[in-house]
């Protein structure tokens, strides 16, 4: 018994903190991105490696965890309406810090149409990107949640 | 190793794996890999699922004798 049961206590904690490690980790991560592409304004080569290791964390992240069987959309927040909802507002986030970010740097050598029209622009570019790619994550996810409702089915069936 | 005796507790009950899921608290697909052996469920999670289905922590986790 001794040899199989390890300290739960410590192994559980010590996942906690590599879980809490590795959220720190990505919050650095899109703040130093957030601060070079808009505050220092440098070129992308310069921030490539910390954007290439933040979408790649959050890729590998969704992945696990749809292969895994968590159920990324909750029963309660099914359906499109949320992948619209989550769509709108990182479109709108997109928008705003863009937006933010054009309007410090050529704000003085545009008129508010141009302007208006960059930030619609940017908008619907956001919201469309996002909802593609939640969709994709909600076909993918409610497939395996489907897989996994068939599978105990079949096994509740067995018996 | 499956646990045969919480499904029969579960069926005694006339509860599907949802009913019992909703009931503790936890998805379908965790009351499903308990009662196939695959997931060792926390002490609090067997009190509850005990609970749901009127058995006892005896009954429904000690080991079988030979």
């Amino acid at each position: 018994m001794r040899d199989l049961i390890q300290d739960e206590r410590t192994v559980a904690q010590k996942r906690r903190i590599g879980s809490e490690t590795c959220n720190l980790l990505l919050l650095a991560l899109i703040i130093a991105i957030l601060v070079q592409q808009y505050v220092l304004n440098v070129p992308f080569a310069h921030y490539a490696a910390e954007f290439i290791c933040f979408f790649g964390a959050c890729f590998y992240l969704l992945i696990r965890n749809i292969t895994s069987g968590n159920d990324l959309y909750s029963r309660k927040n099914t359906g499109f309406k949320f992948v619209l909802l989550n769509s709108l507002l990182c479109g709108s986030s997109i928008c705003i810090v863009t937006g933010i970010a054009n309007y410090s740097r050529y704000g003085d050598n545009t008129t508010p149409s141009i302007w208006l029209a960059t930030l619609a622009i940017t908008f619907l570019c956001g919201t469309a990107g996002a909802f593609i790619s939640f969709s994709i994550l909600h076909y993918l996810n409610s497939k395996k949640q489907q897989n996994i409702e068939n599978e105990l089915d079949e096994e509740e069936d067995k018996l | 190793m499956k646990n045969i005796r919480m499904k029969v507790a579960r069926i005694e009950r006339d509860m599907k794996q949802e009913d019992l899921a909703q009931v503790v608290g936890v998805t379908r697909q965790t009351i499903g890999l308990i009662e196939a052996g695959k997931y060792n469920p926390s002490l609090k999670l067997c009190i509850a699922i005990c609970k749901a289905l009127g058995k006892t922590l005896d009954g429904l986790f000690w080991e079988e004798t030979p």
